[in-house]
């Protein structure tokens, strides 16, 4: 039953292919043909799972460019094959039909939510987290629940490569004996002394509630952080960015392999230095790690320029209902340090599922777009009103914001009169309403 | 107007500041001179010297947190309540009040006592969701979101009655509590914002008096939007 399930899910992705279908229908078929057909396969001897709220995308496919740089065989899962049934056909179509893996590694980007359903039928080797924040809430209820959906989801003897800086993440740690690689940014020039941003998650340890103290942030609740109450603390990384200048885009881990990003930005910082710890563990040296990740630009499309008319301009994709990838495009528009306008467009807030819920728009940090060189801001779509009302308590000049509902007269606008260079920050789930309406000069590419 | 908001930062299970911004500005629009007391755990409480008390939802372990550092004032709290003074209890905030919450685990907090209601917080099951919801006083309904896990059991009187959504218990529509001026629903974030009308309500008990004529162009236009939304997707299947 084993080939016959493998051969069928090959042959139903093939014909799907050709159709254009999703890759899930095959998997599910391999999987009533023979329920165990996970448990039967042979797996390579390194499985890497990525999970967390953000920079899951970005790690893996900075993971897989190192590796293959390297010259490993990998196979990934892109986007969107996060469920079982995607999982399925995305492991057997690596498969030979006697149901041997051909790849030196599989790389999975696994949902926080679904990692628990999938590690029932295979173990990951190796378990990266990135962070946990509040990141699409309508589904995912609080990161504390996603941290108790997560606990069910590491089995014994995988090794855990996690973010030492973020409290939450840092507590799968404790109570279990996995072996645990740490990876943490240290104390850099710009890292703060007082939190940052319109909520504070970090303010209380996760673990026993007690006040927490920081030695310093690197954004909301990630830093160096110590609870007085349980003892619960930032651990040493073993891997760690310790230099960095964003005005020069480059960062240097473990003391001296640097790395040139084509992004700036502590949150890119974040995810190179997790696929660098990850690739580690996995049995590279540190140099030729470095060497791939220096000057690597992201293939997934999130940073988009175009020309609008006149003007110059660039597409941040965030994601909706995640107040912090939000933050991260305010924080780069604002760091451009030239004069710049900026159009918000919140028109459907999924692409996904159904939702009318906007209470999201109160955890961003729009207050820090209250700055002389953001010369226009410009609020596009649907809940333009409730993004207006949310700005109207920001201590930005009113004489600075305009509430353009409809998506091409806001587009229109900033063609006409927007200043300076201009930014557009958007979700996925509405960011080709804009690039439609502009002249897209290089996609995908930082 | 004396205003106390109970644990900023440890309840905000997301923007439940708003309530207190658009607060502030409307009784300051009204002429009233408002200071706000923002309070942590551990911070002493002097419940009898506020007009107005307000806390949001947070996850269940803040939550319990939040309990034991109350739980001293529970007496105030019932005094306060008994007075006829105001309070507004958003998300899983209003559970604290209740008999006792008995969590995911199965252990048993006591509640602070002022409502005739036991909580039972589920393991897997978590009701996030759009909502729409009626306030018996109010013409236009309420919208907002729901995202908790508890299911009420005891004898309330509701706040609101769901359109949309699930009510404190499988199989009633009856949404959160009020008692005296003291007032609870599930409704996450920032209510107020969302709920120009149910604001105006709120301010007018909170002042005494019929509050002068302003307008709120954007939240009106907010509220209509995502009520609009809410009511052509309510027939339709869940996904």
């Amino acid at each position: 039953m084993k080939t016959i399930a493998i051969l069928a899910c090959k042959l139903l992705r093939f014909a799907g292919k050709l159709l254009g279908k999703g890759s899930s229908l095959p998997g599910s078929v391999a999987l009533k043909l023979d329920p165990d057909i996970l448990q039967k396969i042979k797996l390579p001897d390194r499985v890497i799972a990525v999970t967390g709220s953000n920079g899951k995308t970005s790690t893996v496919e900075m993971i897989a460019h190192v590796l293959r740089q390297n010259g490993w065989k990998v196979a990934y899962n892109r986007e969107g094959s996060n469920q079982i049934e995607g999982v399925t056909t995305f492991l057997l179509s690596d498969c030979t039909l006697g149901g041997t893996c051909r790849s030196d590694v599989i790389l999975l980007e696994s949902d926080e939510r679904f990692a628990r359903h999938t590690f029932r039928h295979f173990t990951p080797t190796h378990y990266v987290i990135t962070n946990l924040y509040r990141d699409q809430l309508t589904r995912n209820g609080h990161p504390e629940w996603i941290f108790d959906i997560l606990q069910d989801s590491i089995h014994p003897g995988t090794r855990l490569i996690l973010n030492a800086d973020d409290p939450l993440v840092s507590c799968f740690a404790l109570g279990r004996d996995n072996p645990v690689t740490w990876f943490g940014v240290e104390r850099l020039p710009f890292s703060e002394t007082q939190p940052s941003g319109r909520y504070r998650d970090g303010a209380y340890c996760p673990h026993c509630k007690h006040p927490m103290e920081y030695e310093y942030y690197h954004y909301n609740h990630i830093g160096a952080y110590r609870c007085p109450g349980c003892g619960h603390h930032r651990h040493t990384p073993e891997d760690a960015v310790t230099q960095a200048s964003l005005e020069e885009k480059h960062l240097i881990l473990n003391g001296k392999y640097r790395v040139d990003m084509a992004v700036s930005g502590i949150y890119h910082m974040y995810n190179t230095l997790a696929a660098f710890s990850a690739c580690r563990a996995l049995g590279l040296a540190e140099e030729p790690i470095a060497r791939a990740l220096s000057g690597y630009a992201l293939q997934n499309g999130r940073i988009v320029s175009f020309r609008a008319g006149e003007r110059a301009g660039t597409l941040l994709t965030s994601k909706h209902e995640n107040s912090i990838s939000y933050d991260q495009s305010i924080r780069l528009a604002v760091q451009d340090g030239r004069d710049v306008t900026v159009l918000v467009l919140v028109d459907a807030i999924s692409r996904k599922y159904f939702t009318s819920e906007t209470s999201w728009l109160w955890d961003i940090d729009f207050e820090r777009l209250n700055a002389p060189q953001v010369k226009q801001i410009v609020l596009a779509g649907r809940y333009s009103n409730d993004l207006a009302v949310r700005f109207s308590y920001c201590p930005i000049p009113p004489e600075r914001v305009r509430v353009i509902g409809d998506i091409g007269a806001a587009v229109d606008w900033v063609k006409e009169h927007g200043e300076g260079y201009i930014y557009f920050i958007t979700c996925f789930s509405d960011k080709d309403k804009l690039l439609t309406r502009v002249q897209v000069e290089q996609e995908g590419r930082a | 107007m004396k205003i106390l908001y109970l644990y900023p930062d440890l309840m905000n299970l997301y923007g439940e500041s708003g309530n207190l911004c658009a607060l502030e500005r409307r009784l300051a629009d009204q002429g009233e001179d408002v200071s706000v007391d923002r309070k942590a755990p551990g911070e002493a409480l002097e419940i009898a010297a506020y007009d107005w008390i307000y806390m949001g939802a947070g996850t269940e372990r803040s939550q319990k947190a939040a309990l034991e550092h109350l739980r001293p004032c529970a007496g105030a709290l019932r005094e306060a309540m008994d007075a006829g003074k105001h309070a507004l209890f958003t998300g899983n905030a209003a559970a604290l009040l209740g008999r006792e919450i008995t969590d995911a685990a199965g252990q048993v907090w006591q509640g602070l006592g002022l409502l005739d209601v036991a909580v039972r917080e589920r393991r897997d099951t978590r009701y996030t969701g759009d909502a729409i919801a009626r306030h018996p006083e109010l013409e236009r309904p309420l919208v907002g979101f729901f995202n908790h896990c508890e299911d009420w059991e005891g004898d309330v009187e509701p706040l609101l009655q769901v359109v949309m959504g699930r009510g404190n218990r499988e199989g009633d529509s009856g949404e959160g509590f009020r008692k005296n001026n003291f007032l609870g629903t599930h409704l996450i974030g920032p209510v107020l914002v969302k709920n120009p009308h149910f604001h105006y309500w709120l301010l007018s008990r909170l002042l005494g008096r019929t509050p002068e004529p302003r307008e709120y162009l954007y939240e009106e236009k907010a509220w209509q939007v995502t009520y609009d939304a809410l009511a052509r997707r309510k027939d339709q299947p869940a996904e």
